[in-house]
């Protein structure tokens, strides 16, 4: 067993091994460590060029990024989260997702940026949003949310090696989980979602963190006589909407669950998939669970009061599956 | 004028009264009223039909001899 | 001006779908003129016109279906009328604004309240049971299409409207495939809605199959009712027939093949003849009153051979004479088996005569048709053992069955009825 920051380190370990191209950058992934202690260990190993501390301005260091990218490097930027990345999103939206475009395919940026993202720990509105599905919707980049230790790190080696800007969404909550790891594994195409738990009755569809809380209540919802299958969707963009309307046709009901604020959300974009590919297998009226559209906030039980728990997550799949 | 043709003339005039009789369900030695489920009013306007196509006068009295198409052949071929 | 409104067309009818015009805005039409048909359960009927004039206004569409009642046309008076159909362009702005369905004028005169249309198009989306109301024509000016007609059609095969039942779209999609009929299934889905395991027993499919079985609910549904609300009284009465068939031998004699008359068009003319003299036989029963007959219009019970009953009504069956009364049944029953009636043959009558002696029997017992408050049933006519002048003869006997409505008239009135019957046929060449 291995924990998720582990083998986040693991995959970067052998990334800056294989390649000499291949270099971290970031605000305090130096002698810090990294904000969740993700590099700790490497300045030592790896020296200063290629794990390198960075003035905490997020437009200079993924604009520098994407400018090396450009240039030949393989760069590995790490952002602390995804609320600071706001001031980087000029050179992603502006920069990195549009020059292959714009070159006419003569430039690639084969960049990838790293970010932690969610709620749960208590670091409040500034630090706890999940806005990833901002970025899954800019054509020209590529968005990935491991929810897995293994996906964690294979999910970094995909990045790298693919020759367009990627960007992976931490969920800040998964850093300690442990899981079962092969560094050695054969790498699954990080595109395409997964079936965390086969079911028959209604799909749990979800990404990153709350992976973990929809399966905790199929567990639940298992002792209750209710079969759910939970869809693990990896890929935010692209989205593998075969996969989605693969498990809705076997269940005809589904939940999907989204730490981002309800509106405009992911799960907005799985549900209208869902009624634009699927309706004829609908059985019930599709429901989201997400964050209560405030700002994320401090206090313990406002928190968790705002995040979709595992709690709602149940009580939609019965409502969805009804009185039968 | 051979049997084969007066049968076809007697099979379009029976089609003329009951266009839902398809011409392989009707044998020629069974009880065309029975089988065909014809009426009086059926059978007389088949006779005016028969008497319009081949001019052949059918007295009412023998209708009884015109029970089954062999019949009705029969009887058209010794009265053209 | 008057209005023409789809009629009701058998007492079970509460709508109809206009199928066709036969006229368009601007003909001048007179009593009896058949302008439009109408599709029920029954099968295509002919609908007649009760005023004269000229049409003014098309109000529903072909394809559309609207309750009894709905007015269908305006027609006004000769030559007010010519004037605003010659200027359509001005006239349907105002006028439109208190019609609640759009105004259709078949000259496709660029009416811009009803939908703009080919004949072919039209022709197509008749065929494809699309109505044309409320499709959106992509075509130039907004006009509809072939194409927009065929994609309603395919788009109502796959999503369909009608009833709005609350039943998840998989459920929705497999009652379809499985043509099942989920208006009474009980939901237990979120909120109630029918959900796919509802549909577990559920019965078949009822509607949207062949006019064939559309006729047997419409038959069925009339004969519960008969069975339900009508106390039937019967008295049965047997006929010597010696007399009128041998009146009929001898007069078909005289007459050439094309004017031959069946022993079924002297049951018909007696049956008028005895109707004229007991009205409490010659009425409907409408709820909760008697409504008169207004002539002795006698219905016809005709089986369509390969299954299926149609009872339209020879009207003023006591008028004319037995030829002219052999010509009209002969036109009705071919008719009726072609499907082709008129819409009052199907409700004028008020007694129904069915024969099934033809086909052996002895006698029936026959259901009354409603609203209608009498039915007369013959069995074969059988050469019997008859006692005349205290002598045992063979004779040819008919039973009589009158089956009779008892709100509305009783066994003395029903016994004097046949008597009457009987002495008619006594007397078949004052028929």
């Amino acid at each position: 067993m291995t924990t998720y920051r582990e083998a986040i380190r693991t995959a970067l370990r052998r990334l800056l091994l294989e390649d000499s191209r291949v270099f971290l950058m970031g605000e305090d992934v130096g002698r810090y460590g990294g904000a969740y202690a993700v590099s700790k260990g490497l300045l030592d190993e790896f020296g200063e060029d290629r794990i390198r501390d960075t003035p905490l301005c997020e437009s200079t260091f993924v604009g520098a990024g994407i400018g090396a990218a450009l240039g030949g490097m393989r760069p590995i930027v790490e952002v602390m989260t995804v609320n600071f990345s706001m001031l980087a999103l000029d050179q992603v939206v502006n920069n990195a997702a549009v020059m292959r475009h714009m070159s006419g395919g003569q430039f690639e940026v084969p960049i990838a940026v790293r970010m932690a993202t969610g709620a749960g720990k208590q670091i409040a509105a500034q630090h706890s949003h999940s806005l990833e599905n901002w970025y899954a919707s800019i054509p020209g980049i590529k968005v990935l949310a491991p929810a897995t230790v293994q996906d964690a790190h294979d999910m970094l080696l995909a990045a790298v090696e693919d020759p367009d800007p990627v960007f992976i969404f931490e969920h800040q909550m998964l850093y300690g989980i442990e899981g079962p790891f092969d560094p050695n594994a054969t790498l699954s195409s990080p595109w395409k979602a997964a079936v965390r738990h086969p079911g028959s009755d209604v799909s749990l569809i979800a990404y990153g963190g709350s992976v973990h809380k929809a399966m905790t209540a199929a567990e639940e919802l298992e002792k209750e006589g209710i079969s759910a299958e939970v869809i693990d969707l990896r890929s935010l963009r692209p989205l593998d909407r075969p996969a989605i309307s693969a498990s809705v046709s076997r269940t005809h009901r589904a939940i999907v669950i989204d730490e981002a604020w309800k509106t405009g959300s992911l799960a907005s974009e799985v549900s209208a998939t869902l009624a634009e590919e699927a309706f004829y297998e609908l059985d019930a009226p599709i429901a989201r669970v997400c964050t209560r559209e405030v700002p994320i906030p401090y206090a313990k039980h406002l928190e968790d009061a705002a995040l979709p728990q595992v709690p709602a997550i149940v009580e939609a799949a019965k409502r969805s599956v009804g009185n039968g | 004028m051979k049997r084969d043709e007066i049968r076809a003339t007697l099979m379009a005039c029976l089609s003329d009264v009951a266009p839902e009789i398809a011409e392989e369900e009707v044998e020629d030695d069974v009880d065309i009223r029975d089988e065909l489920d014809l009426d009086s009013m059926d059978i007389l306007r088949w006779v005016q039909g028969i008497h319009k196509a081949l001019g052949v006068e059918i007295p009412e009295e023998d209708y009884g001899k015109m029970t089954s198409l062999g019949d009705a052949i029969d009887y058209v071929a010794g009265r053209i | 001006m008057a209005e023409f409104v789809m009629p009701s067309l058998g007492a079970d009818m509460t709508a109809g779908t206009l199928g066709r015009w036969l006229v368009t805005v601007g003909d001048r039409v007179s009593q009896g003129d058949i302008i439009a048909e109408v599709e029920t359960d029954k099968g295509t009927i002919e609908v007649e016109v009760f005023t004269g004039g000229v049409i003014e206004a098309l109000l529903v569409g072909e394809g559309e279906k609207v309750p009894v009642g709905t007015a269908l046309a305006e027609i006004g008076e000769a030559g007010t009328a010519l004037e605003s159909a010659s200027a359509p362009v001005s006239a349907p702005a105002s006028a439109s604004a208190s019609r609640s369905r759009g105004i259709m004028t078949l000259g496709g005169s660029g009416d811009l309240d009803g939908p703009m249309a080919t004949p072919a198009v039209r022709r197509r989306a008749h065929e494809l049971d699309v109505p044309l109301q409320g499709l959106s024509g992509t075509g130039e000016h907004g006009r509809i299409t072939r194409e927009d007609v065929e994609q309603a059609a395919v788009a109502e095969v796959q999503a369909p409207s009608g009833d709005r039942v609350r039943i998840s779209p998989y459920a929705r999609r497999l009652a379809r495939q499985r043509q099942i009929d989920f208006t009474d299934v009980q939901g237990t889905g979120p909120e109630g809605a029918i959900a796919a395991r509802d549909l577990e027993g559920a019965p078949a499919k009822a509607s949207a199959e062949s006019p064939k079985k559309r006729m047997q609910r419409a038959i069925a549904a009339a004969m519960t009712r008969a069975n339900d609300e009508i106390p039937h009284y019967y008295v049965e009465h047997a006929i010597d027939m010696g007399t009128a068939l041998e009146w009929l031998r001898e007069k078909n004699q005289s007459l050439s093949v094309n004017e031959r008359l069946v022993s079924g068009v002297l049951f018909l003319r007696a049956v008028a003849r005895a109707l004229r003299k007991h009205p409490l036989l010659n009425a409907t029963w409408q709820g909760r009153e008697v409504i008169q007959g207004d002539g002795s219009h006698v219905g016809l019970a005709v089986s369509l051979r390969g299954g299926g009953l149609v009872a339209p009504a020879l009207r003023d069956a006591d008028q004319g004479s037995l030829s002219e009364l052999m010509a009209r049944m002969t036109d009705l029953v071919s008719r009726a088996r072609a499907g082709a009636m008129r819409s009052s043959e199907m409700t004028s009558a008020t007694i129904t005569l069915t024969s099934l002696g033809e086909r052996g029997v002895e006698s029936v017992t026959p259901i009354i048709f409603p609203p209608q408050v009498a039915i007369v049933g013959f069995g074969a006519i059988l050469t019997r053992p008859w006692v005349v002048d205290d002598q045992i003869v063979a004779r040819p006997i008919v039973r009589v069955t009158l089956g009779a409505d008892h709100r509305v008239s009783n066994g003395h009135q029903g016994a004097r009825f046949l008597v009457a019957l009987d002495r008619f046929l006594q007397e078949p060449d004052k028929l």
